[in-house]
């Protein structure tokens, strides 16, 4: 009977001394905040925001630990810009720990997932179309106050303000990147080498096109098992015909595909379709086979975001140049030059209604937004701040980026990418319609089967 | 307690459980599949009723109809290939003569055990248009007939069908294979005494004797076709445009895609009835009595 009670009451003792030592590390953790918090120096965006309305974090007393789930891009090379953003916001709000959660590549299904089960992470990132379906479900937190109190909009640059505000007047999602461009990439050399003008408008565009196309050079790598790019180039043709709203105006409820200048940017996707603008594998071209494409020399041109710059120079070099928007009626050319294509969505990280911390996710996700904008541009070279603050990166900026970044402060008006557009039914139908232009589909037919589409997402 | 008060609770005993977990797998979400094809939902916000709607505007969606007629196309190129060329090899490596089975046999069934997404990448690169294998097989012999296989309006649907068929030829072989093995070789005995050749013996033998296996290998072809998915999403991702769409994968797009779970549910409610009606009419048809030896 000894021997039985004896190994109960030896656990009992064991299990006590664990549970006695484990509180005091968590009270000595609490306390290592509190001194951390009192010694630390915050980050010059994160100080700048903190100071703008809110009292040092460092005079108030230790605040409960929280801990928050993050479900962002946390992958590839974004990773070091999260984890050193995280580690920056520590110094500000030392009582968060966040737990990051890597985003699918998925259409958003998943986190539309969490949201139908109620059980969304306390941050996230959300583009334009998430915003407004989380919007319509209620699940998503107006940050309007936590936006206000941290002064954010004091923080952004003028051309990254209104990314900040909803059409509805509210703010759902601190912005943390700028709003990059669609361009066109070009090889230098190749276009030397066979006395081939780099085209400013659509009609030397052409030329260009039947000039590579005789010569065995594929005109332009298109990455078409994606279906974006192909919707960024027709946006691009319409904004060089004078309609700098492109798309976006569709997508928008406004106007259908048989005003005069949608039809002439499907009608010019037609003719350079018509002349062999692409490859005949170009709609099972990945984005990595393009730019393999792009930097073996076979093709002449690539079309992808601004933000493809570092990646595409690391492979071409000083060979590497850029264009805006080479599908501008020759007429207009001059006139449209500044008008872009891409960008322009309100998107960022932010906050689920049904967090339980959902004031401190708000703050964070705010303080979080403005840090890892200036982490970007620290360890990616972003040339397109959405800060006031000047911040160098800290490898410097090759060449395109520089041409990219004086250029910039030109950009007159912006559309947006594919992703950017509020209503899902238009942009389903736009991506899977438009591949189909590409494919060789009548203008007739496109024009019919887009204002029928329309039609349909619009009810 | 009886021996049928038994039998009856040792019955009970052994399928309840089973057909509870099918009911909250299957059943259920069907139903639920049927019940949301009558609703404007778009997954997240409350749904608003709206009769037929759904349905009325699948008829006027040309997708609708390329998604039906792909998966047709798709079931059956799967019906031929696999059961087809299954049905040789397996009457193949059951002739005596015939040395290496258990090699052939393995290598036929190799592709099966691959991914289906590396199958569909090695098929990716045959079918490439720039230099993919069928190119340049062509090019070498001097014809004409280079294409963009997997991007082709006539030619896509057809490449993506062979190239599931290729991959699970082997399952169907198998299950004709085993049938075969079990069919008593003092039938085809008699055949030879009776002077009947080769091919004929086998037509007018194991052909009719495998009319239950066929059944089952059938079912799974068909609605296998009609459900197809996996394929086009690595290959094509349905495109250009909507070409190489099944009603799954229009049914993928109008739900997480579009946010129109209703719509997507009437697709999906569409290709459950057409599977129930193909495993009906193959029921009812085919292998009608149980063949005893």
């Amino acid at each position: 009977m000894k021997n039985k009670m004896r190994k109960p009451a030896f656990m009992l003792l064991v299990l006590s001394m664990i549970v006695l030592a484990l509180s005091a590390c968590g009270s000595n953790n609490k306390n290592n905040n509190a001194s951390s918090t009192s010694s630390s120096t915050p980050s010059a965006t994160t100080e700048a925001s903190a100071s703008a309305s809110t009292p040092a974090e460092s005079k108030e007393p230790a605040k409960d630990p929280v801990k928050l789930k993050f479900y962002a891009q946390y992958s590839g090379v974004e990773m070091p810009v999260y984890d050193a953003t995280k580690e920056a916001l520590k110094l500000v709000m030392p009582e968060v720990d966040v737990e990051f959660e890597v985003a699918a590549q998925d259409d958003e299904q998943k986190i539309k997932t969490y949201a139908a089960a109620g059980s969304l992470p306390d941050i996230f990132f959300a583009s334009s179309g998430l915003i407004e379906a989380l919007k319509k479900s209620d699940n998503l937190m107006v940050m309007d106050d936590v936006v206000k109190e941290l002064n954010i909009e004091a923080l952004l640059n003028e051309s990254s303000k209104p990314m900040l505000w909803n059409k509805d007047g509210h703010s759902y999602a601190v912005p943390n990147v700028g709003q990059w461009a669609g361009v066109f990439y070009y090889n230098k050399d190749l276009f030397t080498a066979n006395n081939i003008k780099v085209p400013t408008n659509y009609t030397e565009f052409l030329e260009a096109v039947k000039a590579f196309k005789a010569k065995g050079i594929i005109p332009l790598s298109l990455f078409g098992k994606e279906k974006w790019p192909g919707v960024l180039m027709l946006d691009m043709a319409i904004v060089g015909s004078a309609q700098p709203e492109g798309l976006k105006r569709l997508d928008n409820g406004e106007g259908n595909f048989s005003e005069e200048v949608y039809t002439k940017g499907a009608n010019k996707i037609n003719e350079l379709i018509k002349a062999g603008l692409l490859s005949k594998n170009a709609f099972n071209t990945t984005a990595d086979d393009a730019a393999a494409q792009f930097a073996a020399g076979k093709a002449a041109m690539l079309l992808n975001g601004a933000w493809s710059m570092a990646f595409q120079y690391e492979n071409l070099g000083d060979k590497l140049d850029i264009m805006y928007n080479p599908l501008a009626d020759a007429e207009i050319a001059d006139q449209v030059k500044w008008n872009m294509s891409g960008g322009g969505f309100n998107q960022g990280f932010a906050v689920s209604k049904n967090s339980k911390n959902a004031d401190v996710a708000a703050k964070y996700a705010a303080l979080f937004s403005i840090e890892f904008a200036k982490q970007r541009v620290l360890q990616l070279a972003d040339p397109n701040s959405i800060l006031v603050e000047k911040v160098i990166p800290t490898n410097g900026l090759n060449p395109v980026q520089q041409k990219y970044s004086d250029d910039s402060a030109n950009f007159k008006t912006m559309t947006t990418f594919a992703w950017g557009y509020e209503n899902a039914k238009f942009k389903t139908e736009i991506e899977d319609i438009t591949q189909k232009l590409f494919a060789g589909q009548k203008v007739d037919d496109y024009v019919s089967d887009m204002n029928k589409a329309l039609e349909t997402a619009r009810k | 307690m009886t021996h049928k008060a038994k039998y009856n609770l040792a019955l009970l005993i052994f399928t309840v459980p089973t057909l509870l977990f099918f009911t909250v797998i299957v059943i259920i979400p069907i139903l639920q599949t049927f019940q949301k094809s009558f609703f404007d939902w778009d997954g997240l916000s409350p749904a608003t009723f709206i009769g037929l709607d759904n349905y009325t505007r699948l008829l006027d969606d040309d997708t609708f109809w390329v998604s039906l007629k792909n998966g047709l196309i798709f079931a059956f190129v799967l019906v031929v290939y696999q059961i087809g060329i299954g049905t040789l090899l397996a009457i193949a490596l059951s002739s005596k003569g015939l040395k290496a089975h258990k090699f052939f046999r393995t290598s036929y069934f190799v592709p099966v055990v691959l991914s289906g997404v590396v199958v569909s990448q090695l098929w990716i690169a045959i079918y490439n248009a720039d230099g993919g294998l069928i190119n340049s097989v062509f090019a070498m012999l001097g014809f004409n007939y280079e294409q963009a296989w997997l991007s082709g309006e006539h030619t896509s649907i057809w490449a993506i069908a062979f190239s599931a068929a290729w991959h699970n030829l082997g399952i169907q072989f198998v299950l004709i294979y085993t049938a075969i093995k079990s069919i008593p070789e003092h039938l085809y005995e008699a055949a030879k005494i009776d002077g009947a050749p080769f091919w004929k013996m086998h037509w007018k033998i194991t052909i009719p004797l495998l009319s239950e296996t066929y059944k089952f290998c059938l079912i799974i072809a068909i609605t296998g076709g009609l459900n197809a998915f996996q394929n086009m999403y690595v290959m094509t991702n349905g495109g250009p445009g909507n070409i190489s769409f099944t009603l799954t994968f229009m049914m993928y797009k109008a739900a997480f895609r579009s946010g129109e779970y209703g719509y997507g549910s009437a697709a999906a409610a569409i290709l459950v009835i057409e599977c129930l009606l193909f495993t009906i009419l193959i029921n009812r048809f085919l292998a009608r009595e149980k063949i005893t030896y």
